[in-house]
């Protein structure tokens, strides 16, 4: 997929699914269209809150677009996060200090 | 110094608080699962969005923490949720803890202290526990629309364990990594479409 496709996707994550959140609000006001617009009604309701989720997502991931339309291919592989095994502690007994050895 | 006996006292009086006097405050159950299903829906999005952009994503570390964060506090929340809503405690309050260790481990995961193996060591047996509790003992014996919701988020919550262990065998694949976000938010809608 090209940097300019996966850009594209990324930017219009967020607006597409406030665009879904619109629909289901307006199917649900012509299939219950007696029901009170309380404002509790508005913050707990399905299809508002799914806009709400599509203008948070296109707050973080429109900047997010742009960056990858100016990356690298190479920038735009999975990090894999396992730890680097330079930094792991190493199985090898530990140096004895030489005041340990003549103890006895 | 703390009175432990008047300590007390208080928290007697706010366990005996009547429901109805806090109901303009506290959201109803179906309230709740709108509110915990619009948070998944949110980082199952960003999954996809991270699976996309890549190591673009981790340029900023705040973005690489969303995820687990995301976790912990949608287990912060849950267990509040056993503060607030009397029924089903023990379930709300152990699928609480659960997010709470499974997104601490993920956390530690991305910051590279961890390797995957390890944390799925502790996240595998969460799913499955959260499985069990979502499907098995939160169904109450009706298939009526929340027990259904009920098994087939438990159902999802088991897929999620096969697409968990999918992903750890190759980590480097980016539809194996998207496949989390779509189960995510399969789980995020299930959410929404409870009615109680």
């Amino acid at each position: 997929m090209s940097n300019n496709m996966r850009a594209l996707i990324i930017g219009l994550a967020g607006p597409a699914l406030s665009a879904l959140g619109t629909l289901w609000v307006l199917a649900n006001v012509l299939i219950d269209s007696g029901r009170e617009l309380t404002f509790r009604y508005v913050i707990f309701d399905p299809g508002h809150l799914v806009i709400a989720a599509g203008v948070m997502i296109s707050v973080v991931s429109i900047p997010v677009a742009f960056q990858v339309a100016a990356a690298t291919p190479e920038d735009l592989e999975l990090d894999l996060f396992e730890p680097d095994p330079a930094e792991q502690p190493s199985e090898a007994p530990a140096d004895i200090p030489a005041e340990w050895e003549t103890a006895e | 110094m703390i009175d432990i006996a008047s300590l007390g006292s208080i928290i007697d009086g706010a366990g005996a608080l009547p429901h109805h006097e806090l109901h303009g405050y506290i959201p109803e159950p179906a309230e709740s699962h709108h509110l915990f299903g619009a948070a998944f829906l949110f980082i199952g999005v960003l999954l996809i969005v991270e699976t996309l952009a890549g190591s673009v994503w981790h340029r900023n570390r705040l973005r690489t923490t969303l995820w687990p964060a995301a976790i912990m506090s949608l287990g912060a929340g849950m267990v509040a949720v056993t503060a607030l809503e009397p029924n089903d405690r023990l379930i709300h309050f152990t699928i609480g803890m659960i997010m709470l260790a499974a997104g601490w481990l993920e956390y530690r995961h991305r910051m590279g202290e961890v390797p995957r193996r390890t944390a799925d060591l502790l996240i595998l047996p969460a799913l499955v526990a959260g499985a069990l509790e979502i499907g098995v003992f939160h169904f109450h014996g009706s298939f009526d629309n929340s027990g259904s919701v009920h098994v087939l988020m438990g159902v999802t919550a088991a897929i999620m364990v096969f697409v968990r262990v999918y992903q750890s065998r190759l980590l480097a694949s980016a539809p194996r990594h998207a496949l989390t976000g779509i189960v995510i938010i399969a789980i995020a809608l299930e959410l929404m479409a409870l009615s109680h």
